[in-house]
C-alpha cells in the first residue's frame, strides 16, 4: 500500500477541541492505509503542531477572510514541498471555501469528498424545521426569525424557557422576555438574521456521527449519550448507544439528501420520541471515539474518495464508555519557531 | 414494557439501557425483580418467586414488587 498524504484542518485540541486531532489519530491506526498527517493549522499555537506521533509535518494557512484563491495558492505549495493526496477540513466556517475550490484542488491531484453547497446549506439550523420532517424526527416548537416585530409575535407563541439561536455557532438560555431580547441582540450582533428561537424539551442527550457515500448509502455510523459535558456543552465523558429512532433518521437523511461526507446529528430523545437540535455537515470533535469502538470513518472517507477497495461498515458495541482528559506536553520552542517564522515545520 | 426488555443488568447490579445510555444501580432484589418481569412473568408471578428465593412473606413480595414497579413508571422504564 503506498503511502496516503493527508492535509487535517481542525487540529487545535483545546478546551473546545477541534475535530482534527482525532480525524489524525483515526488516520494513523487505520490498519489497511499507510497515512502521513499533515496538519493545516491557522496559528501557530495549534496544539496539533506539537503532536508529532500523529501529525507528522505542519503548515499555516490562511484564515477564510483571506479567500479560496490564497488557500488554493497555499494549498498548491504545501502538495509541491509535502504531496498531499486528500484534504478533510474538519471546521464549518471553512466548509464553503473548500467545496469552491473542490475542482481546482481535484485539478491538481488533492481529492476531497465534501457536501454539496445545495446539502451544506441543509444543516443550517434555519432549515430543520424542513428537514425534521423528512427524516422523520421531531423537532422542538421552533421559531425562526428575522425582525423585531417576528420576535414579538414569537413569544407569543412559545412558552418559556427558551434557546436562543444565530445561524452559525452559540445558543443562549432566556427564561424570561426581557432575556430573551438581550439574548436576540447578542445573537444578532454575533451572526446577523436569521434568528432562531426554540422551546427546551427534556430528554437524553444523544449525538450520532456517520458518513454518506453521496449517493445514498452509509459508509458507518456510531452514536453515543453525553454524560457530562463542560461549561460550554463540549463532551466530557460519554457511552456509545444504538436508539434505533435516531439511526432511521441517520440513513434516511443520507437517503433523502444523498448527503455526501461526514456529519454529526445531535438530538434528545424523550422515550419513543427523538428530537433533531443540530445537524453538523462535519466530523464532530469525538470522532476518534467511532474509531476506538471498531468504526474508523476517517479512512473511510479516504478509502472511498481515493476509490480505494471498499471495506463494509463495521458495527461496534454499545455500552463502551469515552473519557476525555487534558495532558501536558513540554518541547522545546524549535517546532513554535518555525510554525512563527517560515509558517511550517 | 419493551424498554425493560433491553435493560441489561449485571451481576453487581449496574444496569444500563443502550437505546438511551442511561445507567442505574439496583440492589440484588432490584436485579432479581427486573430479570423476572424482562422474562415476561406478571408481577403476581413476580412476587411468589420472590417470596420464595428471599424467604419473606407473600404480602411482603407483594409490596416490594408493586413498589417497585412504581418506581420503574416513574423512571419511564415500564409502561
Amino acid at each position: 500500500m503506498p503511502e496516503i498524504v493527508v492535509g487535517v484542518t481542525g487540529i487545535n485540541s483545546s478546551d473546545n477541541p477541534g475535530p482534527g486531532v482525532g480525524v489524525a489519530r483515526s488516520l494513523k491506526e487505520a490498519r489497511d492505509l499507510d497515512v502521513r498527517v499533515i496538519g493545516l493549522a491557522y496559528d501557530a499555537m495549534e496544539t496539533g503542531i506539537y503532536l508529532d506521533w500523529v501529525i507528522d509535518r505542519s503548515f499555516i494557512i490562511p484564515y477564510a477572510s483571506a479567500g479560496p484563491g490564497a488557500l488554493l495558492e497555499r494549498l498548491r505549495y504545501i502538495k509541491s514541498v509535502a504531496g498531499l493526496d486528500f484534504v478533510i477540513p474538519c471546521l464549518d466556517i471553512e466548509l464553503p471555501l473548500f467545496t469552491r475550490i473542490e475542482q481546482a484542488l481535484a485539478q491538481e491531484g488533492i481529492a476531497t469528498f465534501l457536501p454539496t453547497p445545495k446539502q451544506f446549506k441543509l444543516r443550517g439550523k434555519d432549515r430543520l424545521v424542513e428537514v425534521a420532517p423528512a427524516i422523520e424526527l421531531s423537532l422542538p416548537k421552533t421559531r425562526v426569525v428575522s425582525s423585531v416585530d417576528d420576535l414579538n409575535a414569537a413569544m407569543k407563541e412559545l412558552t418559556f424557557p427558551l434557546v436562543v439561536k444565530g445561524t452559525h455557532y452559540n445558543a443562549l438560555r432566556a427564561y424570561t422576555t426581557q432575556e430573551a431580547f438581550d439574548c436576540f441582540h447578542s445573537m444578532l450582533a454575533q451572526s446577523g438574521y436569521p434568528i432562531i428561537l426554540q422551546e427546551i424539551v427534556k430528554g437524553e442527550e444523544l449525538n450520532m456521527i456517520a458518513l454518506g457515500d453521496g449517493e445514498g448509502g452509509c459508509l458507518g455510523q456510531v452514536g453515543m449519550k453525553k454524560i457530562s459535558t463542560t461549561s460550554i456543552g463540549k463532551i466530557w465523558t460519554g457511552v456509545t448507544v444504538r436508539n434505533q429512532p435516531m439511526i432511521d433518521a441517520a440513513y434516511r437523511f443520507m437517503e433523502v439528501y444523498r448527503w455526501r461526507g461526514a456529519f454529526e446529528l445531535e438530538c434528545i430523545a424523550d422515550g419513543e420520541k427523538v428530537y433533531l437540535i443540530e445537524i453538523n455537515p462535519r466530523f464532530p470533535a469525538w470522532v476518534y471515539f467511532a474509531t476506538a469502538v471498531g468504526v474508523n470513518l476517517p479512512a473511510a472517507i479516504v478509502r472511498t474518495a481515493l476509490g480505494l477497495p471498499p471495506v463494509a461498515p463495521e458495527t461496534y458495541e454499545t455500552g463502551r464508555l469515552y473519557v476525555r482528559h487534558t495532558e501536558e506536553l513540554i518541547t522545546d520552542l524549535t517546532t513554535f519557531q518555525k510554525m512563527v517564522t517560515r509558517g511550517e515545520n | 414494557m419493551s424498554r425493560l426488555r433491553q435493560i441489561l443488568v449485571h451481576n453487581d447490579g449496574f444496569a444500563f439501557d443502550p437505546t438511551t445510555g442511561e445507567s442505574f444501580t439496583c440492589n440484588s432484589t432490584a436485579a432479581f425483580i427486573i430479570n423476572l418481569l424482562k422474562s415476561e412473568k406478571s408481577p403476581q408471578e413476580v412476587s411468589l418467586e420472590l417470596a420464595d428465593a428471599f424467604d419473606v412473606t407473600g404480602q411482603d413480595a407483594d409490596h416490594d414488587v408493586f413498589d417497585f414497579i412504581y418506581h420503574l413508571r416513574i423512571l419511564n422504564i415500564i409502561e
